[in-house]
């Protein structure tokens, strides 16, 4: 255990400069928005232009951050440490997942920290009946652990094409591209494959979980867990292929 | 102990060598202790093995005697200075003498080669009272 | 297999696009010595060494430590330090240590602080303000502060300054345990380093041309190991 955390701790410290960096912009932007907003030089709704341009930033910036996690490896030689070592590729490629995670969780946290400090009127202007501050939290939480699942797919897509890219070693980006395509492809091919077995399951209504009946408009989302619980598990084998694939054909020049 | 190896002969022999010409000389006298085969192996920069190898030698030639959990000292017998002493002498005269026969070299013109040389170096005061 | 053997190879091959690298390569080699593997560059040493620790996979035939197919659990009894610089550079020498020796459950702290000491390396530097020679220290380090039964080390003394590569050696010979270590050093040019070898063997394009105990070779020949390399591989 203490192996994999250092692992986890590792991958943490490599990346702590660029998320340092990451979350340092955006809270100036917020306090500088807030600063101008505060002495009357900008509009009031400027404020939701620094919170939503972090939102919209972030997947991509993560989704860069989840590639350079193996490609730093290689592009530093220090896969030579890291393949020399005697831990099974699952760990090595968990540990980075989890400290994508605990990333994700310090930006996400920082933005929501500083919609609180310096955005506070955004949260008025949400909804028409005054929610209260449990009801945005709730759900914030409820989408904070929705966005982890569909993030943790997407890693595991990019550690797949990752690892079969540089097993092919050539071509390496079109390579990439194909096994993206193909490993979406088979996580709804078998979603939709493995959906009748979990038909039993029933479906959720988010909208109650959700409380969305605060709302002014009246939303019913039901989410169909049948349909993921089968795409879950192809993201799961797809997670075993690739720590195979790493222990077993990945060679280190 | 410093050796400066000629690396064409196995090491091992120039390692007793280097102590046979110690213990002649009296650099190493009899019953004194010499280092232990690691700090010999890293004074030399020398592979372990051929130090033990060389250790092992030597105790068979009598030449050093290990006592379990002391260390390694020169054979106690004062008898062993001489002894060492005219072995070497005995090997030098014969490696020199054989190769100036090969060169053609008789016994007088050998004998007179090695007067001169003596001669030569005593102008330089080179010669030590040893 | 025999008890007394570290490493028996058979009939290895690798195949690359360009080269063959290793073309059934044969290699017993008996445990407790200090062993030289010599070739020019592109004669697979560094391809054979990185099949043994597993980076590489073969194509063809098959390796055997101490009696195990290379795996992870291998890789547990094996030290291997790579040509290439390998280390994280954003890591402290400590932190490099710290990550390092957690994997591994013959390290032993007391071999650490020596050899830390001896190769004159201070814990707080930074990998990246360390110089090349300071580096292979480090690596070196990393390597004998286990007592791992088979060492591996890749080209430890090329391209580096005389006073570092005298560290090494000297480190090797101080560290090194025959009773219970193996090692295997490769490199392609032997210098002043020859006196370090109990067995040498010559790579030559991918197979062993030579192989045999230092000191009868030079018994054999009249020359040095050197002399011979040069010989060999003229």
């Amino acid at each position: 255990m203490s192996r994999f955390a250092n692992l986890i701790r590792k991958d943490l410290n490599a990346s702590k400069m660029s998320v340092g960096i990451v979350a340092a912009i955006i809270a100036i932007s917020m306090a500088l928005t807030w600063f101008n907003v505060k002495m009357g030089s900008w509009h009031e709704a400027s404020l939701i232009v620094p919170v939503g341009i972090s939102l919209a930033f972030l997947p991509i910036w993560f989704v860069w951050q989840a590639a350079q996690k193996l490609n730093t490896e290689w592009k530093d030689d220090t896969v030579y440490t890291l393949q020399v070592l005697p831990v099974p590729g699952w760990q090595v490629l968990l540990s980075k997942i989890v400290s994508l995670w605990v990333e994700y969780t310090t930006l996400l946290g920082v933005i929501s920290v500083g919609t609180f400090i310096f955005a506070n009127p955004l949260i008025g202007a949400i909804g028409t009946d005054t929610p209260r501050l449990s009801w945005i939290l709730r759900n914030l939480a409820i989408l904070y652990l929705l966005s982890l699942v569909l993030f943790t797919a997407v890693i595991v897509f990019i550690q797949l094409s990752f690892v079969v890219s540089r097993m092919i070693g050539r071509f390496q980006g079109l390579v990439q591209i194909w096994v993206w395509i193909l490993a979406i492809n088979l996580v709804s091919t078998v979603g939709r494959w493995l959906a009748p077995l979990f038909n039993w399951v029933p479906r959720i209504p988010m909208h109650q979980i959700m409380r969305l009946d605060q709302l002014q408009y009246l939303v019913n989302v039901k989410f169909f867990l049948a349909l993921n619980i089968g795409a879950l598990i192809a993201v799961i084998g797809l997670f075993w292929l690739t720590s195979y694939l790493f222990d077993n054909y990945l060679e280190v020049n | 102990m410093n050796i400066d190896f000629n690396t064409s002969t196995p090491i091992y022999l120039q390692i007793i060598l280097e102590f046979k010409r110690q213990i002649a000389v009296g650099v190493l006298k009899p019953g004194e202790k010499v280092p232990s085969q690691r700090d010999l192996a890293a004074l030399l920069k020398v592979n372990a093995n051929t130090v033990q190898r060389a250790y092992r030698e030597m105790e068979t030639l009598g030449m050093v005697e290990t006592l379990r959990g002391q260390g390694t000292f020169v054979c106690q017998d004062e008898k062993i200075v001489e002894e060492t002493r005219t072995e070497m002498l005995k090997d030098l005269v014969d490696d020199f003498v054989h190769a100036m026969r090969s060169l053609g070299l008789t016994q007088e013109e050998t004998v007179k080669e090695v007067e001169q040389m003596f001669q030569k170096l005593e102008l330089k005061g080179e010669v030590s009272d040893e | 297999m025999n008890l007394t053997d570290a490493l028996v190879i058979k009939n290895l091959t690798k195949k690359y696009p360009k080269v063959e690298a290793l073309k059934g390569l044969d290699l017993t080699l008996s445990k407790g010595q200090i062993c030289g593997l010599l070739g020019p560059n592109g004669s697979g040493k560094s391809t054979l060494l990185k099949s043994v620790v597993g980076l590489i996979k073969p194509d063809n035939g098959s390796i055997e430590i101490f009696g195990k197919s290379p795996s992870r659990h291998t890789k547990a009894m094996i030290a291997f330090v790579p040509e290439i610089d390998s280390l994280y550079r954003w890591m402290t020498i400590d932190q490099t240590i710290k990550f390092i020796s957690s994997f591994y459950d013959d390290w032993e702290v007391e071999r650490e602080r020596e050899l830390l000491d001896f190769m004159r390396l201070e814990r707080d530097k930074k990998v990246s303000s360390l110089s090349k020679g300071m580096r292979a220290r480090l690596k070196l380090i990393l390597a004998l502060a286990r007592t791992a039964p088979l060492i591996l080390l890749d080209e430890p003394f090329s391209g580096i300054d005389p006073a570092s590569r005298d560290r090494i050696v000297e480190g090797i010979i101080r560290q090194f345990k025959s009773e219970d270590q193996t090692m295997i050093i490769s490199t392609h040019s032997l210098g002043d380093t020859e006196q370090l070898f109990d067995s040498v063997i010559f790579l030559d394009e991918g197979i062993i041309s030579l192989q045999g105990n230092a000191e009868d070779l030079r018994l054999q020949h009249g020359k040095s190991i050197n002399d011979l390399f040069k010989e060999v591989f003229a």
